[in-house]
């Protein structure tokens, strides 16, 4: 696939209150070890991308110290490559949402107008999933589409999301129109979408006249003079807007099948490694029904709870319907039920911290209870 | 820059026979300890931790999985301009070519790679011994007693001297006398078979030392005594910590099972001096909603579905529901399925246990242990 460039979008619209505070979602940690983006990356280097660009946001620490030089999804050689771009800008534009902002294009048109890739494949880097998007691509070029919007089925017709966007589609997975404020249409938008560079080029040049910048809309009026096509997706799916759906999302790792369909198999997800020891249960250390990372030392019980790199629980402490972020230290005593601790949280001994399915406890970065 | 002050060559050839089954497809060094690492993994990050950038891996019996392990050594932060690691197997020339004939002998074929670096010392190591050790500081005192060569020691009990190389060392340190597996030993001073040459007087031993037909060209039986009799100022480098040499089945259940214990001998979660690893890109462990586990070491990639106490479970195992494993080792993708029960055993890398089979027995639990491989089944005793 070298006629093909990646890019993953900044999806700033995702609100996690105090877990997005901080950081882009693309970075955002999830499932114990991974951040966000590294679904959207894995599944374009899977696909076999050797260009990938990720535009980043106002914050870029974390995003730079993640990918490092792209080592870790194997961009980080003469013929492939890992570029991180300018721009990432909100995505709203007087008062309305951008759902592609062809500005962060023109902002770094040149490695659109070098590169020799025929096709350009989007991706918002707040979805969780592991998808064959080779075949898509492949797909895409054998029926001389020019653009594939990836979708799912949709099954109930409530908007989840402004991002949302549905499509009504022909037996012949013709697009015959986008719906970007109301509900109509069979289909929604995976966040994946195959653009043939000629055309991103066409509506790049036309954005200044026409004073419309987000490439969704453009696409939208261009529907019945192009081909425009959609692929559907089975499997596994979510993406992550709020702190609802992170919560749900995590949970849903607990479930066997998932786990191993979403990262395992042939097609893994990456992300940056770290020399952790092995996580370490020591006499009084109990674990079910959980995800745990490597370098945790468990003196505690954990149950149905995720738990990231280098996680302490003292003896006779409970862990449960939680999540743990990184270098978080529970002391002795504890007790936690539906709480999100974001990285390096510590909770000294005998805190009691109960939330609720509906409302976990959040705790930010660094919190000391 | 290519001179170095000190650079390594490492002894990663042996076959180490007495592990049985587990060294059947790989050498020694590439056997793994410790959940997720392999052997050579201990003195590789030794040397990223002493500031070591150049290392000659010695390499000879079935290397294949070691050096694809090894790569370009940029898991132990390796990867230098000019330096790292380089893999160095046996070769041919134009007037034939031979295998190492022990250990002088695989750095005396060697001599064209030290000499390119140039250093002031060269320091020799075992790929398959277990511990944590600060080179730099043994390199220091070398310097300060201006010794030719300076051989690290570790105290032993007087009865298991005899499986060592033993010195005997005046109030300085320095070296007076030193006996290959003597049968009365009269010290506890083994030697670690780590050594720290000036690297001209060691050139000129190997030269020599290749010309006699009798010799076995072997470091603990050769050069060292040679150097001593030269009367050359020899010092012992006394090492205090945790050190182990895992040459037999039992030694390396016994060295494993410490690791489980609450304030084991080698401390892996000390972030000073951090253990590094080709690490798996594998995700993080699963544990099932009827898993009950106790005293264990569990590695990414791992699903635990069955009861688990007292073991140390590596990267990618299965442990299906109603297994149960007791004091046991279950190496990289070794998968136990439902309802099969391990007592006391080593359970190599990908091997499967099929359903309801037994390996070992409660009665058995400390008297012996059971390793499966592949194509072989070892029973040792304990």
């Amino acid at each position: 696939m070298n006629n093909v460039l990646g890019l993953i979008m900044n999806s700033s619209e995702a609100n996690l209150r105090d877990l997005t505070e901080i950081r882009p979602a693309l970075t955002l940690p999830f499932g114990g070890r991974y951040r966000l983006m590294d679904f959207a990356l894995s599944n374009l280097v899977n696909a076999e991308i050797k260009k990938v660009g990720i535009f980043g946001s106002d914050k870029y620490r974390s995003l730079i110290d993640h990918v490092g030089t792209g080592q870790e999804w194997s961009l980080a050689r003469k013929n492939q490559e890992l570029l991180i771009l300018q721009g990432g800008l909100p995505d709203y534009f007087n008062k309305r949402y951008v759902h592609v902002n062809l500005q962060d294009f023109i902002e770094n048109s040149g490695i659109f107008t070098r590169s020799r890739q025929d096709y350009v494949v989007l991706c918002a880097s707040n979805t969780i999933c592991n998808i064959d998007l080779k075949k898509a691509l492949d797909h895409h070029i054998e029926r001389k589409a020019d653009v594939t919007i990836l979708t799912r089925k949709v099954l109930d017709s409530t908007r989840s999301s402004v991002m949302d966007i549905f499509v009504e589609a022909d037996e012949n997975e013709r697009i015959k129109g986008l719906h970007l404020d109301s509900e109509v249409g069979n289909e929604v938008s995976m966040g994946f979408i195959i653009v043939n560079n000629d055309l991103l080029q066409t509506c790049m040049k036309a954005a200044p006249t026409t004073h419309e910048y987000d490439l969704i809309r453009q696409l939208k009026a261009l529907c019945p003079q192009i081909a425009m096509y959609t692929e559907t997706f089975g499997g596994y799916f979510r993406r992550i807007n709020t702190l609802d759906d992170y919560f749900k999302a995590n949970m849903d790792l607990l479930n066997p099948a998932i786990v191993d369909r979403l990262l395992g198999g042939d097609n893994w997800i990456s992300t940056k490694n770290k020399d952790n020891p092995p996580t370490r249960y020591l006499k009084s250390g109990r674990a079910i029904h959980s995800l745990i990372a490597s370098g945790c030392k468990i003196a505690g019980s954990i149950d149905s709870s995720v738990l990231f790199r280098e996680c302490t629980i003292g003896t006779g402490s409970t862990v449960q319907n939680s999540i743990l972020l990184e270098s978080c230290n529970v002391g002795e005593g504890v007790v936690l039920n539906y709480v999100i601790a974001d990285r390096g949280v510590s909770i000294s001994d005998g805190v009691v911290l109960q939330g609720t399915p509906e409302n976990p406890v959040v705790l930010h970065k660094g919190t000391q209870i | 820059m290519r001179k170095r002050e000190c650079i390594a060559m490492l002894l990663a050839g042996g076959q180490g026979s007495r592990l049985g089954g587990l060294t059947a497809n790989l050498a020694k060094p590439a056997v793994v300890f410790g959940g997720k690492y392999r052997m050579i993994d201990f003195t590789i990050s030794n040397c990223s931790n002493s500031n070591i950038d150049v290392i000659g891996v010695l390499t000879q019996y079935k290397h294949r999985i070691l050096n694809h392990y090894i790569g370009s050594g940029a898991a132990w932060g390796m990867e230098s301009v000019d330096g790292g690691i380089s893999i160095l197997p046996p070769y041919q020339t134009r007037h034939g070519g031979q295998w190492y004939n022990g250990t002088a002998d695989a750095v005396y074929q060697n001599v064209e790679f030290i000499d390119y670096y140039d250093p002031d010392y060269v320091l020799i190591l075992s790929g398959d011994h277990i511990y944590k050790m600060d080179y730099s500081k043994m390199l220091a005192q070398h310097k300060a007693t201006k010794a030719e060569a300076t051989i690290s020691v570790i105290e032993v009990p007087l009865e298991e001297a005899s499986r060592f190389g033993i010195m005997t060392a005046d109030e300085n340190g320095r070296i007076t006398e030193f006996a290959e597996k003597p049968a009365h030993p009269n010290s506890t001073l083994a030697s670690m078979g780590i050594y720290i040459f000036n690297w001209k007087t060691l050139r000129r031993a190997l030269l020599e030392d290749h010309e006699k037909p009798d010799s076995d060209n072997d470091f603990g039986k050769n050069i060292i005594p040679t150097l001593l009799g030269e009367g050359l100022p020899l010092y012992a480098y006394r090492f205090e910590g945790y050190w182990q040499d895992v040459g037999t089945i039992p030694s390396y259940y016994e060295c494993s099972m410490q690791l489980l214990e609450d304030d084991s001998p080698l401390d892996l979660y000390d972030s000073s001096s951090p253990i590094y690893s080709n690490n798996l890109n594998a995700r993080p462990q699963f544990i099932g909603p009827q898993a009950h586990i106790d005293n264990c070491m569990i590695c990414d990639g791992a699903s635990v579905f069955g009861e688990v106490t007292h073991s140390i479970i590596s990267n990618d195992v299965y442990i299906g529901n109603g297994a149960k494993v007791v004091d046991s080792i279950l190496l990289h993708g070794a998968r136990i399925e439902d309802h099969a029960q391990i007592y006391g055993a080593i359970i190599d890398e990908n091997v499967v246990i099929e359903r309801s089979r037994m390996v070992g027995s409660p009665e058995t639990l400390g008297k012996e242990v059971t390793v499966i491989s592949k194509n072989q089944v070892d029973v040792a005793k304990l």
